[in-house]
């Protein structure tokens, strides 16, 4: 064979060995063959629900916040602060359980840069002073006016993520004009002050920036017998102070709010309605939930692979009564905050956010859509938590998290992300019913879907 | 040319052992695809030399200058050449059953590597052969539908598929002597060692839903031997024909390992459990007969008989959940007693005609074989493998390197009781390279 050949046949051998050696396996698998012998079985997908052992809770929510936008400084913390509310007022929910809310409000302003000459210049008597505040929660009778009180608060006040079972002292007398009145429906509402405040304070009004704040301790609000709470931006809140000079040229100055927090209490609460638990916004009442994974089913699935898990605690909105005139939104979100076991991974490694490494306290995200419906846990954070138990359990060893805490977590609105879940919710009087039995929308539990071994 | 031609010797042989070097992982992925492969210890793979291969897979009693059949150690030792062979094959398998479905597999492999040199020229040879004995691959899937979500209101649907890769492997060597003029014996070493692999293998078209997968496997090792005779006579029935009996048994394997279950794949595996124990295989034993009438023809007729009825398996039988299922599939109540028989002829017009035209000296091939198989799933059904074969042999300018080119096709089993019936057909690319090696030169 001359050479030629001899080159021209090696080539084409190395490429057709390659050519047969890399064809790799490729099928168009059918379920063909599928019951030869014993047959290929095993795998099928189950979904199950498992139910937890479930108990009240109550945790006093933070309802304090310190605006440092107020002056431009960056923000302190991560709350939403251009939705922040305080509530002032009373509601006797008709929903069995909840008892009469009541919630007072209190409020400190920053000072300004500076002030317009006429006001600088006016006397103090030709000044007038106003809390502008404007509505955007109402949980009550809508209908009517509102009484309202003004107090001074007697020293600074902390308010600054305080929980809504903290209060500050006030003066005894109020310094709201007497008969002072709201109209809870109206958008914007305003508090006249007395014109002896505006007196007896026209030093403190006169300064700027931290001079004025030092000397100025805030305000306490008060709705004696009212019959609804009503909710104020904390970011729009201001206090405004009016001259009218004699050519009838008006001159104002808005201080902006620097610090707001509401105080709640409840009074002669009761038993919610047969077949269901009550969470309570403002007062901090929600459930503890505990999975037992020693117990059936959750000990026949220690080593089931897990395709889908989530969490679910519904909030059957049908088993609220509601009379006519009376306003009652749905909370646009919940929290879940997770205890962890002594020795179980870190609140990452599952899915979820650390609250405190102290108390060992994971914050678990949550389908901000899913509210005001339910408080739903995403498969991301739910499976990774499961599986990590189903692997503890397995080995002997406690599961991630012992408790499971629900409360209400209301949102500005269900469109924001889920980063945003784990945040505290703004102050609320809401009350949800959640089911402890039945089948729609059925108890709180964790939904798993399976595929056997 | 002799420079050159070592070069291209040595070139060709890396190159080839670069693209088939056989490692288990590239070797555990590809397979001849049939469901059967559950079963047993999985398909198992004979491959002796391309020659054999081409008629009708025997081949124990077949001398030949330019193959050392791996399968009787005793003819290593008629050896001239050192001698270097890499076989690739590619094997498409359909699949029917008795409701008329349908599927199909296909995959390229490497059918072995061989490398042989004599000691003493035509009298001690030795040899050395890495090649699969046994593959599982197969693969069916299940669909479905689950209802998903805390409300269980959405439906997702699902695939279940079910397969089988890896197998065992067999690194061999041995001596091979010629006694004398009639007789030669051999005797082989052999390690037998692989992983065999089960999954299950949950799909789901929601990509929200994680897949699952759960593997059952089986490592496996263990030594045993082979030892084979070769007689040779001539003037038999005619002048100058040549007349061989061949026949060589290979001990009972007592292979131990580790079986184990494992959840998810690559670094997420978890394994679930494991446990240790021994499978022991049967012997085999082999004999061919082989005929030259002249320096055309070649008629060859083989037979084997391995008792998979007497193998044992001590691994558990999947108590529970996290317990591996059951090794081998179904137990050893789906294994039989597996007979082979094979026959072939080859043909090279020229005979021993150097100078006669290039497709006169090239060898033509055919064959075919029925086997018993050893895997019974229902344990009841005695299965069947039938196939025919063919091949042609090409010279190349180095003297005593071939380069062969095989084809097979054939069906086994049957699409009665719930079976299903495999038909293949495959083709098979193998080098053979000889030269004369570590053998002084004469001065001229």
């Amino acid at each position: 064979m001359p050479m030629s050949m001899r080159s021209s046949w090696l080539p084409a051998l190395l490429v057709g060995g390659a050519l047969l050696v890399s064809l790799t396996a490729c099928s168009d698998s059918s379920d063909v063959g599928l019951g030869v012998g014993s047959g290929l079985q095993g795998g099928n997908p189950s979904t199950l629900d498992v139910t937890p052992d479930v108990r009240d809770t109550t945790v006093a929510p933070i309802t304090g916040i310190r605006r440092d936008s107020a002056q431009g400084r960056p923000p302190a913390q991560s709350q939403n602060q251009n939705a922040w509310r305080f509530l002032v007022g009373s509601v006797d929910d008709p929903t069995p359980g909840t008892g009469v809310v009541t919630a007072n409000g209190y409020l400190d302003f920053a000072g300004r840069d500076n002030l317009p000459e006429d006001l600088q210049n006016a006397s103090p008597d030709a000044l007038t002073a106003e809390l502008r505040l404007t509505t955007d929660y109402l949980h009550g009778h809508s209908s009517g006016t509102m009484d309202v009180e003004v107090y001074d608060l007697t020293s600074e006040a902390d308010m600054d993520s305080a929980r809504a079972t903290a209060s500050f002292d006030a003066a005894p007398s109020p310094v709201s004009v007497n008969g002072a009145q709201i109209n809870p429906s109206d958008s914007l509402v305003t508090i006249q002050l007395k014109a002896s405040w505006i007196t007896g304070n026209i030093g403190t009004l006169l300064r700027t920036g931290s001079d004025f704040e030092e000397a100025f301790s805030g305000f306490k609000i008060v709705a004696p017998n009212s019959e609804a709470v009503v909710g104020f931006s904390s970011s729009t809140a201001a206090l405004r102070l009016r001259t009218v000079s004699s050519s009838n040229d008006t001159t104002t100055a808005d201080y902006p709010s620097l610090k707001t927090f509401t105080h709640i209490e409840r009074t002669g609460a009761g038993d919610p309605p047969p077949g269901y638990r009550l969470m309570q916004g403002g007062v901090g009442k929600g459930l503890a939930m505990e999975w037992a994974f020693r117990d059936s089913p959750l000990d026949t699935l220690e080593s089931a692979p897990l395709n889908q898990a989530n969490i679910f605690v519904p909030n059957d909105t049908s088993a609220l009564e509601t009379p006519s005139g009376f306003e009652r939104p749905q909370p646009q979100g919940y929290r879940i905050i997770a205890t962890r076991s002594s020795g179980a991974p870190s609140c990452p490694v599952v899915g979820s956010v650390t609250l405190s490494d102290a108390n060992e306290a994971c914050v678990l995200p949550l389908v901000p859509s899913a509210a005001p419906a339910s408080a739903l846990v995403p498969d991301d954070v739910a499976r990774p938590t499961f599986r990590q138990s189903f692997q503890r359990v397995r080995d002997d060893q406690s599961p991630v998290f012992t408790t499971f805490r629900v409360h209400i977590a209301d949102r500005e609105n269900t469109a924001v992300n889920e980063a945003a879940t784990v945040r505290p919710g703004l102050p609320t009087t809401l009350p949800v019913l959640v089911p402890v039995d039945g089948t729609e929308p059925g108890p709180p539990r964790a939904t798993l879907t399976v595929t056997p071994l | 040319m002799p420079g050159f031609s070592r070069l291209l010797f040595l070139g060709t042989c890396a190159a080839v052992i670069l693209l088939a070097a056989p490692s288990p992982a590239q070797a555990q992925s590809n397979g001849e695809g049939t469901i059967y492969s559950r079963f047993g210890m999985g398909s198992l793979l004979e491959f002796s030399s391309s020659q054999s291969d081409a008629m009708g897979g025997g081949g124990y009693a077949l001398r030949s200058l330019n193959y050392n059949p791996d399968a009787n150690p005793a003819l290593w030792s008629d050896q001239v050449f050192t001698r270097l062979s890499g076989s690739a094959a590619y094997r498409s398998t359909s699949v029917e059953d008795g409701q008329g479905n349908s599927g199909r597999l296909s995959s390229g492999n490497v059918q072995a590597l061989q490398f042989n040199f004599p000691l003493y020229e035509r009298s001690l040879g030795v040899g050395i052969s890495f090649q699969p004995y046994s593959r599982s691959n197969y693969s069916a899937t299940r669909t479905g539908q689950e209802s998903i979500g805390p409300r269980q209101d959405a439906e997702a649907r699902y695939e279940t598929t079910f397969s089988g890769s890896g197998g065992l492997h067999r690194l061999r060597g041995g001596l091979g002597y010629r006694v004398n003029d009639m007789l030669s014996v051999g005797a082989t070493a052999d390690l037998l060692f692989g992983t065999l692999e089960r999954r299950r293998r949950t799909t789901w078209a929601a990509p929200q839903l994680r897949n699952t997968i759960v593997s059952d496997g089986v490592q496996l090792s263990g030594l045993t031997s082979t030892l084979g005779g070769h007689l040779a006579l001539a003037d038999v029935f005619a002048e100058d024909d040549a007349f061989s009996i061949g026949a060589s048994v290979t001990l009972p394997a007592n292979l131990s390992g580790e079986q184990y279950r494992t959840l998810d794949e690559d670094l997420a595996r978890d394994t679930l459990s494991t446990e240790r124990g021994d499978v022991t295989l049967p012997w085999k034993g082999r004999l061919g007969l082989s005929y030259q009438p002249n320096a055309r023809w070649t008629v060859v007729l083989d037979g084997a008989f391995e008792p998979w009825s007497t193998f044992s398996s001590d691994f558990s039988t999947g108590a529970s959940e996290t317990v591996p299922s059951r090794f081998p599939a179904g137990g050893p109540g789906t294994l039989a007693d597996r007979w082979r028989l094979s026959t072939g002829a080859e043909v090279v017009p020229a005979g021993d005609d150097q100078l006669a035209g290039y497709f006169a000296q090239a060898a033509y091939r055919f064959g075919g074989y029925a086997e018993r198989m050893y895997v019974r799933p229902d344990q009841e059904t005695t299965l069947y493998e039938f196939a025919l074969t063919a091949g042609i042999s090409l010279p190349t300018s180095l003297s005593g390197t071939r380069i062969d080119l095989n084809t097979t096709a054939g069906t086994r089993g049957t699409t009665t009781n719930s079976l299903v019936r495999d038909r293949f057909f495959g083709v098979s690319l193998h080098v053979n390279f000889g030269e004369r090696w570590f053998q002084r030169r004469k001065l001229r």
